[in-house]
């Protein structure tokens, strides 16, 4: 057997297991699709090994290879998390209601596959793109009962939009170039300690590229933080720090702004958009320190850092309105307070209009310990009665969107 | 100044942190290793890179200057690539810029008649930017924390 052999049998095996999967009980054709535009994407890497022989030139063959296992790499946690999305632990009520609200955003092409994670990061990957119209949301299996979360599925639709919308280029690589090249000028005698180097060569734009694609993905990561304040409100700010409060990561991630400067542009993206939001968190959260002081990447950091301040207030501006459209649905205060009073006789909320209003009457109850007190029997576990009655909620929203009987839905 | 004269910034199409970038230059080092053993003569990856790195650049009609859209990591792969399949040091980014034009017109122009050693050059240029590409990504990837702080 030739090693090309190996190769060429380890993607056989991917493309194998991949129709295994098809076998699996998907309760929605999304899942379904998502393995359809993989295998896709696979069996181009299986027909261009198919086409190579031992004549051809070893390094190409080899680059071949590496190619197809670059590709099984990123591919194989998928089909894991696309054989979750048919486990009974995922909340099968909010499906509909998401998918409607990412069409409302992205489009109607989009799929969506929801699954619950065996990791504590809520959306675990990043748009991918061989699959521009699918968004992968990953909530923690832990949590995954847990509905007050949902509005942290804002962040990954925001990943789709800043994709599908080309944000992009509205600051790659110009802006941000610009803006960190300006830096690096002001701070020559840092980079030529760093890089060895004067700051005036071609190679200043190499040396720095880690700064530029580093403040690329924080202003995505705003981007789509901003996007989820836009879309659920408070709820997306009380749902972050439910989750993350003060950090998870021991250091600072070279792709996202720290966790306080995060939720420092929430706030100013929650007071653009006209969200009022009273608690301040902000104390709560720490900031990660960079692995190395004075390193190397502690330099670029600070490069990066600087570009994405400044741009930041655009980006805000920018998410207020991701879809494009004027009407991506709006908390309406009034239907908040009608889901209140059900809420608090509970019994599910009706006529709620969309998502974002359940959402947020489900944050005001789980903050307001008084609020079942007046009740002949409060409940025993009054959070549970909550994620309980917030499902239940959504689950007759999805009836009542069906059925058509609600002039304003998402859809 | 020429740049005045230039159209505005299009989408960028030839991208080192593009997964698919790397992929197509390995397609089109298949190809060109398929037709230095005469076992094949399709192009179609070849002429689609060469498409993509001219549509990275522009020239202006008036003095004929060139200007890239590439952004840095980009450029950093492009000069690994170009410097590594060809003798021509770049030395500075008009340096790229004109290589990288070169580059495109010929993997462009490519035919199954093409002379050979012009052939090998253009294969080595694809399979070093296929490697560069996916090593870059890979160093950019292993930045991020393992389990990075996300939502």
């Amino acid at each position: 057997m030739l090693p090309l052999d190996f190769c060429r049998e380890r993607v056989r095996s991917f493309l194998r297991e991949l129709d295994h999967l098809r076998d699996s009980d998907f309760p929605y054709r999304d899942s379904r699709d998502a393995l359809d535009a993989i295998e896709k994407v696979v069996q181009t890497h299986k027909d261009q090994l198919a086409g190579l022989t031992e004549k051809n030139d070893l390094p190409i063959i080899q680059n071949a290879c590496s190619e197809s296992l670059a590709a099984i790499n990123a591919f194989l946690p998928l089909l894991g998390f696309i054989l979750r999305s048919t486990n009974v632990r995922n909340s099968f009520e909010v499906f509909g209601p998401l998918r409607r609200l990412a069409r409302r955003v992205l489009g109607e092409r989009i799929k969506l596959v929801l699954s619950s994670e065996w990791m504590l990061s809520p959306h675990v990957y990043l748009p991918i793109v061989e699959l521009p119209d699918f968004v992968l949301l990953g909530l923690p299996a832990c949590e995954s009962g847990n509905p007050l979360l949902i509005p942290l599925a804002g962040h990954e639709l925001g990943h789709t939009a800043w994709r599908c919308r080309h944000i992009e280029a509205n600051y790659w690589p110009d802006k941000i170039d610009k803006l960190i090249l300006a830096e690096v000028k002001k701070r020559e005698a840092d980079y030529e300690q760093w890089f060895r180097a004067r700051a005036d060569d071609l190679f200043v734009k190499q040396d720095v590229s880690p700064a530029c694609v580093s403040a690329l993905r924080q202003l995505e990561e705003t981007f789509c933080d901003c996007v989820g304040v836009r879309l659920f409100s408070d709820s997306y700010l009380h749902a972050f720090a439910c989750l993350v409060l003060p950090n998870i990561s021991a250091k600072r991630s070279f792709f996202y702004p720290s966790a306080k400067q995060r939720f420092a542009n929430l706030k100013a993206a929650a007071d653009r958009y006209g969200v009022e939001f009273s608690d301040d968190y902000n104390e709560w959260f720490v900031t990660e320190p960079v692995s190395a002081k004075g390193s190397k990447e502690q330099f670029l950091l600070s490069l990066a850092d600087s570009a994405v301040a400044a741009l930041v207030p655009d980006v805000i501006s920018k998410a207020e309105n991701p879809a494009d459209v004027a009407d991506v649905p709006k908390m309406d205060a009034e239907k908040v307070k009608q889901s209140l009073k059900s809420l608090h006789l509970f019994v599910p909320a009706t006529d709620a209009g969309c998502l974002v209003n359940i959402l947020t009457a489900g944050w005001q109850v789980y903050r307001n310990p008084q609020f079942w007190q007046d009740v002949v029997n409060p409940p025993k576990d009054r959070i549970a009665t909550l994620y309980e009655l917030v499902l239940k909620s959504i689950e007759v929203l999805e009836i009542e969107t069906v059925l058509g009987g609600l002039p304003h839905v998402e859809s | 100044m020429a740049e005045a004269t230039l159209s505005p910034r299009r989408k960028q199409t030839f991208s080192a942190l593009d997964p698919r970038l790397s992929f197509l230059a390995s397609q089109a080092a298949v190809e060109l290793d398929n037709l230095l053993l005469d076992k094949g003569t399709e192009l179609e990856a070849v002429r689609k890179l060469g498409i993509r790195l001219e549509e990275s650049m522009e020239s202006s009609a008036e003095t004929g200057e060139r200007r890239t859209f590439l952004d840095a990591p980009t450029v950093s792969v492009l000069t690994e690539a170009i410097t590594q399949s060809s003798p021509q040091a770049v030395q500075s980014l008009a340096d790229l810029v004109k290589e990288a034009w070169q580059m495109a017109t010929d993997l462009r122009g490519t035919e199954p008649t093409s002379d050979k050693s012009a052939l090998r050059r253009l294969r080595s240029f694809c399979l070093f930017l296929s490697q560069n590409a996916r090593s870059y990504r890979q160093s950019i990837f292993d930045m991020q924390p393992e389990l990075p702080f996300r939502s």
